[in-house]
């Protein structure tokens, strides 16, 4: 599973740790987020994030 | 259907016009804006200034974000006036919008102090993406800049101007950096970090008078010391905006008084971000205008959520140099604690009766997460006291 990170502020999304204060179970792949999913850092969309 | 009216489209105007459109697909969401920007990430200003980012890269919802959800955007419109009774907000255009439930989101303002001369061409203070650009644009004509407070904004908008080739010369009041953020060692280290960048320090020390013709030339201290500079930027810290909030009579103290639900005194009237007092805290800080912002649109719109609070770090963003400090730093030096110092780096961990209290990492990452964690759960650390004062200590320990 790769990782994506935020362009906006350098937030790392890691899928072994997910997102779990914003519902996102670790283990969850990036491409499986929700599309309302917000960074955690900044607040920017979903597609605001690349591979890393 | 519901008719909303947001004033400020920064972190939590912007965040609550979101959460409303997501509970509420009919209601007339009105949001003014102050700035003619769009809603962008304001702690990337530094690097605007740096001239490592544009504003398209930082920016978080562009007017079609609004369009899309049709949400009535008047950016470079501010809000001048509110008629709670007749439940009504007039734009400084004149145009009358009625609401059944208000967002004050007014942020917060740089706060200038009364020095002699601030009314001079070239000196500046950092909030908007405006100012960033004044700055910027100065900072093409001069070679000196002079930062008035040494807190973590200033350092990092002092940091631009230093990516931008110029000297940067910091006027602090205390006798050392960060007094709140670093303990004294960790604060003498940082400064020598800086100083290789570019920055000078004058520390204990105080502007008394901006001295420049039209522009500014130099800055006079009180100790009798000037120096020179044709750019003067000011971080000495920030006021809430509370204007409206007085003048509809709102309860405020250090700002507008809100309960967990982020209502304010008055029946649908309702404050996030910068400009709240939540349980007796100004917070300043995006994480908590972003999370305050979600509360009070999902309340607005209907919904139950309640706001418990943001834990507060801190963090200077200046490449190179990794400073992350967060709770108890014992500043003083009094409290157990776990110190490790090497080249270009310097971390400590404290302890309060033995539960991890407080962090500081320098120059170093490795742990942070762990260290969090642990201070988020208020693990009991102490039989690791003396090993932590290892470099390789392994953090996953804190965490079992
Ligand atoms: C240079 C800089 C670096 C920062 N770095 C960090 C950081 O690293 N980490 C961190 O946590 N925080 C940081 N902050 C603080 C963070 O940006 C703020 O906490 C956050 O922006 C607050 O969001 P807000 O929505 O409450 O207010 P704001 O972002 O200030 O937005 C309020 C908006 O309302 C507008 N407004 C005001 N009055 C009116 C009116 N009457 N009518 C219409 N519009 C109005 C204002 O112009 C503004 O656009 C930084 C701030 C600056 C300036
Ligand atoms: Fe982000």
């Amino acid at each position: 599973m790769e990782n994506y990170v935020c362009t906006v502020c350098g937030y790392i999304y890691d899928p072994a740790e997910g997102d779990p204060d914003n519902g996102i179970e670790p283990g969850t792949k990036f491409e499986d987020i929700s599309d309302d999913w917000t960074c955690p850092v900044c607040g920017a969309s979903k597609d605001q994030f690349e591979k890393e | 259907m519901k008719n909303y009216i947001i004033i400020g489209n920064g972190a939590a105007g912007a965040t609550a016009a979101r959460k409303i459109r997501e509970a509420d697909s009919e209601g007339s969401i009105t949001i003014f804006s102050a700035e003619g920007d769009p809603f962008y990430y304001r702690p990337r200003l530094p690097d605007f200034i740096a001239g490592i980012v544009e504003l398209p890269k930082i920016t978080l919802q562009n007017s079609d974000w609004y369009a899309s959800r049709q949400i009535d955007l008047h950016l470079g419109e501010m809000a001048a006036e509110i008629d709670s009774s007749a439940r009504e907000v007039r734009s400084e255009k004149g145009e009358v919008f009625g609401y059944d439930a208000l967002l004050l989101a007014t942020g917060a303002r740089s706060f200038i102090p009364p020095v002699p001369g601030t009314d001079k061409d070239g000196v500046y203070a950092l909030r908007t993406f405006d100012d960033a650009r004044s700055i910027a644009a100065q900072a093409e004509k001069v070679e000196n800049a002079i930062l008035i407070g040494g807190g973590l904004l200033g350092l990092e908008a002092g940091y631009g101007l230093t990516r931008r080739g110029l000297k940067v010369k910091v006027v602090e009041f205390f006798d050392r950096l960060l007094p709140r953020q670093m303990d004294l060692a960790g604060a003498f280290k940082l400064q020598k970090m800086l100083e290789e960048m570019g920055f000078s320090f004058y520390l204990g020390a105080r502007a008394k008078e901006i001295i420049g013709e039209k522009a500014v030339e130099r800055l006079a201290l009180e100790d009798g010391r000037v120096l020179e500079g044709g750019l003067v930027l000011f971080s000495a810290g920030i006021r809430p905006n509370l204007d409206l909030a007085q003048q509809i009579g709102l309860e405020v103290d250090k700002g507008v008084k809100v309960d967990n639900r982020l209502m304010t005194s008055q029946e649908g009237v309702w404050a996030a971000g910068d400009l709240i007092e939540h349980n007796g805290r100004v917070y300043g800080i995006w994480p908590a205008a972003l999370a305050q912002g979600e509360v009070a649109g999902t309340n607005m719109a209907g919904g139950e959520a309640l706001y418990q609070g943001t834990l507060m770090s801190n963090s200077l963003k200046v490449v190179g140099v990794n400073l992350t400090s967060a709770g108890e730093i014992d500043p003083e030096g009094k409290l157990p604690s776990a110190v490790f110092e090497a080249e270009g780096g310097y971390r400590k961990i404290v302890l309060v009766e033995g539960r991890m209290a407080g962090y500081i990492f320098l120059g170093l990452t490795r742990g942070i997460k762990e260290c969090q964690a642990a201070l988020e759960q208020e693990t009991d650390v102490s039989s690791f006291l003396e090993e932590m004062k290892e470099g390789e200590f392994d953090f996953s320990k804190l965490i079992q």
